[in-house]
């Protein structure tokens, strides 16, 4: 499953987690926990869109964009099998 | 197809146990499962606190009794998995190893499986006797997840307990199961995650090769699992244990199963989906069911497009609809009568002074505050559609779009910012890796119509063209985004080839929006304006004022009547007069110049306000040229401030100023050019 979700990935295409989920035939939560496990690998990384931009943004203590949803990027250094070590 | 095998050490789980006076149970689970809470209630008092050794993280160790029967608990630090990525999952798996606890309990949240069943499915591979505590049911319960737990119980082969840790509930059942295990009472049947047969081919050749060779207590066929898996520290462990030509055979082993790096744990989450299939039903109906039915066409690679445009189309609907008879009123019952006061006021003041007031002042940041309503709206429609949940389904829609046109997956994040402001938007594309797509990004976000642009745009249309406002505003909004795309798609084809990365969204579930976030936002925008009316837009009108008075303190003689003139050859090619050709030059500053710089040459505090002025003056073919150039013009010095802060140096500021001009320029020219054959 973790290698299906890493073969849609490495097509380059932007995903929502629940089009993922249908994709691979399970729930958005299954997919969010792939996207960590893969986080913690180091293959993706969550993008902190807010953090250094918005500190700068006037607005950004009022911003209706809360923390309600999270984005992730699979590395461009990363292919779809990670490296073992050395 | 090959296969599956069973991940894991069964055959080992009868293994040899250090015999104990005083059981030893280990408390597993992931962080935020509740393991301290869990942990504070069986000990209580009867606890200390230490470090691990040679570490600083938090060792917990505690006694407590059941049964009359006294038990050792440790707690062990919070792990995702007992892969060694990190500090607490190396203590946490050489603790069970060596230690061999007479027992570990797993604690997993109920409300989110899937992600805490994953440490249950390496805890289950090993030969320690497992019970699953099944933590936050009230919480599952809450979010409408029903869990079979005998069912549950069956797909793992352990015993499962349901418990509310913050509660107390269920920990006396949870006692006493672990009292049957450790009595033998319970047979334990442990399903194990699974991998490829070929997979299980390179296990055991690694097993034969490692054999006799593997330091206790490490199993045989959980450290073969673990070099298949490319474990660091087993992986330097067996190398240091090896003779170099049989780690150099391992090595080969591995170095033709890589794809096993992910094959293992892809197996555990093909478990935890299928034991989650059988055990747990969702709720089928309400907000998530309602989400995914309206998503199948506001995602829509196609039809979310349409979707989008409908309802940019319906937010410029109600702006005009509402906006605009509030924005008349202004106009004339408080711009107009305001002036009227000052003028009967300042009847005795030099004419100068009057001049200033009436036609400066009042004439220039009047003009801009009739559109507070207009921007009201804005501000209110689309925090409305934030709050929802909509924007990332439009920005979704918005990135497959721009992905077909070759554009990074990561530009659409700051542009669709632009919306508010293209300050923000430049900044945003920090977020974006690669120089030359950052660099793209920064140069067509001013194209992303702001709502100062928008709500400059939504006055003039509604002046220039009353109730075809809605579809001519429309429009633009819709020529500015196509302009962004062939910018962008020129741009990419210039200065990015990169390979585009894969981006997935998180979106949010629809929802009833929340009145006070949204008054919040629309407050302090408004404020934010009011501030800006009251500062820049004020000098600027009274610096516009004067250069249209002075030398002679006739407006066509003035020097912006010469300044106008002597710029006006280029507004002619879009039909402009010089007063246009100024207004827009002046757009340069805040966009709401251009507006304050009509109302002051157009004498706006005059008699049927600005708006009555415009649409006797010009022709709908110059009025649509100038909307045109106006939501396609330059952007503001901050933007370009920015713009030159991001991308290092003047140049690509340049480069961003010269290419909205000549688009600007060329497009709206056009505009005017068809409208005029079309006899507008």
């Amino acid at each position: 499953m973790l290698e299906r979700l890493l073969a849609e990935l490495d097509r380059g295409q932007t995903l929502s987690v629940e089009k993922l989920a249908l994709q691979l035939e399970t729930t958005p939560a299954m997919v969010k926990a792939m996207l960590e496990h893969l986080e913690r690998q180091g293959q993706v990384a969550t993008v902190d869109f807010c953090q250094e931009m918005c500190a700068e943004c006037p607005l950004g203590s009022i911003c209706a964009r809360e923390k309600r949803q999270r984005l992730w990027q699979l590395k461009l250094d990363c292919v779809a099998v990670a490296s073992r070590p050395a | 197809m090959s296969e599956p095998y069973p991940i894991g050490i069964a055959n080992l789980r009868e293994g040899t146990k250090l015999k104990r006076e005083i059981p030893l149970v280990a408390l597993a689970g992931q962080p935020n499962t509740g393991k301290s809470t869990l942990f504070n209630l069986l000990t209580g008092l009867n606890q200390h606190v230490g470090n691990w050794p040679g570490k600083t993280i938090e060792r917990r160790e505690g006694t407590f009794q059941h049964n009359s029967r006294s038990f050792r608990l440790i707690d062990l630090p919070g792990t995702y998995s007992l892969t060694a990525n990190s500090p607490e999952e190396l203590i946490a798996r050489e603790f069970i190893l060596r230690e061999q606890p007479d027992l570990v309990i797993a604690l997993v949240s109920a409300a989110n499986l899937e992600r805490s069943l994953y440490l249950v499915a390496e805890l289950i591979s090993l030969p320690t006797p497992l019970v699953v505590a099944l933590n936050m049911m009230d919480v599952a319960e809450l979010e409408g997840y029903r869990i079979d737990v005998e069912l549950l119980q069956a797909a793992l082969g352990v015993p499962v307990v349901p418990v509310v840790a913050t509660r107390a509930q269920g920990v006396r059942e949870l006692l006493q199961v672990v009292e049957q295990v450790l009595n033998k009472e319970r047979v334990l049947m442990p399903r194990l995650p699974e991998i490829r047969a070929d997979h299980r081919q390179a296990l055991k050749e690694i097993q034969n090769l490692i054999h006799g060779y593997i330091p206790a207590p490490y199993p045989l066929e959980w450290a073969a699992l673990k070099l298949l898996e490319g474990d660091a520290e087993l992986t330097r462990l067996v190398r240091e244990s090896l003779p170099p030509e049989r780690w150099e055979a391992v090595h080969e082993v591995l170095r033709a199963h890589d794809d096993a790096l992910m094959a293992v744990a892809s197996g555990r989450y093909e478990w935890i989906n299928r034991i989650l299939r059988a055990a747990v039903t969702r709720p089928p109906i309400g907000q998530i069911g309602l989400t995914e039915r309206i998503d199948r066409f506001a995602t829509h690679p196609i039809l979310g497009l349409v979707i989008l445009a409908l309802v940019l189309g319906g937010v410029f609907w109600v702006t005009f609809t509402l906006g605009s008879p509030l924005q008349e009123w202004l106009e004339i019952q408080v711009v107009e009568r305001l002036a009227e006061f000052a003028a009967t006021s300042l009847a005795a003041a030099p004419t100068w002074l009057q001049g200033l007031v009436v036609d400066g002042i009042i004439g220039g940041v009047g003009s801009v505050i009739t559109f507070l309503p207009i921007l009201v709206i804005f501000f209110a429609a689309f925090g409305l559609l934030e709050d929802i949940g909509y924007m990332a389904r439009a920005a979704y829609v918005m990135d497959n779009f721009m992905h077909l046109m070759g554009l990074h997956g990561k530009s659409f994040l700051p542009l669709f910012l632009g919306f508010g402001c293209n300050v923000p938007a430049v900044m945003g594309t920090r977020v974006i890796d690669s120089w030359s797509a950052r660099l793209v990004t920064i140069l067509i976000a001013p194209f992303v119509p702001c709502t100062a642009r928008m709500a400059v745009v939504a006055f003039l249309a509604g002046a220039f063209f009353e109730r075809y406002a809605t579809l001519v505003s429309w429009g633009l909004a819709l020529l500015a985004l196509s302009m962004l795309v062939v910018s962008g798609v020129l741009l990419n084809a210039l200065l990015f080839r990169g390979k585009r990365s894969a981006f997935i969204m998180e979106m949010p579930l629809y929802h009833i929006p929340n009145s006070r976030t949204i008054a919040l936002l629309v407050w302090q925008r408004t404020v934010a304006f009011v501030k800006k009316a009251g500062t820049v837009i004020l000098a600027f009108s009274v610096l516009v004022w004067v250069l249209s008075v002075l030398p002679g303190g006739e407006l066509e003689g003035s020097f912006l009547a010469r300044f106008g003139k002597l710029v006006e050859p280029v507004g002619r090619w879009m039909g402009f007069d010089w007063r246009l050709t100024v207004a827009l030059l002046t757009s340069f500053l805040a966009k709401e110049n251009a507006v304050a710089t009509l109302g002051v040459v157009f004498g706006a505090a005059e008699e049927g306000g600005l708006s009555q002025m415009l649409l006797t003056t010009y022709s709908p073919a110059v009025a649509l040229a100038f909307l045109t150039a106006t939501m396609l013009f330059i952007p503001c010095a901050a933007t370009l401030a920015v713009i030159k802060q991001e991308a290092g140096s003047w140049r690509w500021a340049l480069v961003n100023l010269a290419l909205m001009l000549a688009l600007s320029v060329s497009v709206s020219s056009l505009v005017y050019w068809l409208a005029r054959s079309w006899g507008w």
